[in-house]
């Protein structure tokens, strides 16, 4: 197995591989959560903890696990977890489970969560596995928090549900609808896809 | 070869309930712990609202189970009067907006005269135009009315016609319950 530093991780999970804006994975919740960034942020550290705890878990048991059922077992795993972390979010921070709504039982279906398990943490040893969690979560909640960041910004005038641009900023409907989701979200994409091709021609 | 591919899929079998037995214990140790926390949550919110609709007035009981089921109504509450006069009634009830339900909670005094109403969930509506059902200016226009079925004492949010509608719905029926528990309440103080 190759040595690996945690700066090949972050690189990984950030930049390069970043699940959201390179890899395209876990759209649905990226458009339906990013309105505004308090709840991009919970919804990045709830998927965050469930990636690291799945990754966890499934490298222990990646020798113990058939090839046959695994699909099973993954999903058997991550939804334990997702089910956990949503018990613990309903207690402890109600609001934000008010605001996420049905978004946190759907990380099980996320499929950033099941693409790790299957591509990384089924291979690779559990601290390794743990690295590749927290950075791919990591790189899922900064793309969540660029997009909202936008969103909540220009489509209402504020960041974290406080007001910056003052009562009379009109605000752009759109851009807090899903349709400004859309757009929003391929822009950002765009821009990263831009700047990652001229870095590569040089 | 046949002993071989039963082995293999008895040892599929006993991994995978082997991995749902791990998670399941995991699960049941969580909700052990939050249990506990989410109904004192919840019962928190609920006291938070009814606070809101009768200044001061905090002692309730629920008394779904002993009113007759209107669709839509999830629970009816008796709340005491903390001024010792009669009691007043809050009803919990929902109809389905532009996203989802909007949930309400709606106070009455004891002549089925509504108090006030106070917004429990509208999540699925659309922000800045359904959320603003959220907004007192709407919900003090329920105050003072009774059973009103076309809505039309009422001004709608404009352009919000769906989340408007879904409110009065539930505050209909929420009316049409409160209907039933004071006539029992009545009819119960003639029989004795």
């Amino acid at each position: 197995m190759k040595r690996r530093g945690i700066a090949w991780f972050a690189k990984e999970g950030l930049l390069k591989n970043n699940p959201v804006l390179v890899q395209l994975l876990g759209l649905c919740s990226v458009l339906a959560v990013s309105t505004t960034m308090t709840n991009a942020l919970g919804m990045g550290a709830a998927a965050t903890v469930v990636l690291i705890c799945s990754n966890l878990l499934i490298s222990l048991l990646r020798r113990l696990i058939p090839e046959q059922v695994r699909i099973a077992a993954y999903i058997v795993v991550i939804s334990g977890f997702v089910t956990a972390v949503q018990l613990i979010i309903k207690a402890y921070l109600p609001a934000i489970d008010k605001s996420l709504g049905i978004f946190i039982p759907l990380i099980v279906v996320n499929c950033i969560v099941l693409a790790r398990a299957e591509a990384f943490a089924s291979k690779n040893g559990p601290v390794a596995s743990i690295l590749d969690g927290v950075f791919m979560g990591l790189g899922y909640t900064a793309a969540l928090l660029c997009v909202s960041f936008i969103r909540e910004f220009f489509g209402s005038g504020s960041l974290f549900g406080i007001k910056v641009l003052g009562e009379s900023y009109p605000g752009i409907l759109m851009l807090t609808m899903p349709a400004g989701a859309f757009l929003c979200l391929a822009c950002v994409v765009a821009a990263v896809r831009y700047f990652s091709a001229r870095k590569g021609d040089k | 070869m046949q002993e071989n591919k039963n082995g293999k899929i008895l040892f599929s079998t006993l991994s995978l309930l082997f991995v749902s037995g791990i998670i399941a214990c995991l699960v049941a140790l969580v909700n052990n712990f939050t249990a506990p926390v989410i109904a004192q949550q919840n019962k928190q919110a609920l006291q938070q609202n009814i606070e809101k609709i009768f200044s001061g007035s905090t002692d309730y009981e629920d008394i779904t189970a002993s009113v007759e089921a209107v669709e839509g109504v999830n629970a009816v509450y008796k709340v005491k009067s903390s001024s010792g006069g009669q009691d007043n009634y809050c009803v919990h009830s929902s109809a389905a907006g532009y996203g989802g339900a909007v949930e309400l909670l709606i106070g009455f005094n004891c002549d089925g005269q509504i108090m006030g109403v106070s917004v429990l969930a509208a999540d699925g509506e659309t922000p800045g135009v359904g959320q603003k059902i959220k907004e007192q200016s709407f919900l003090d226009g329920f105050k003072g009315l009774e059973y009103d079925a076309e809505g039309t004492k009422l001004d709608g949010v404009s352009g919000a016609t769906v989340s408007s509608t879904a409110a009065v719905k539930a505050v209909n029926n929420a009316c049409l319950v409160m209907d039933k528990v004071l006539s029992a309440e009545t009819s119960e103080e003639v029989a004795e």
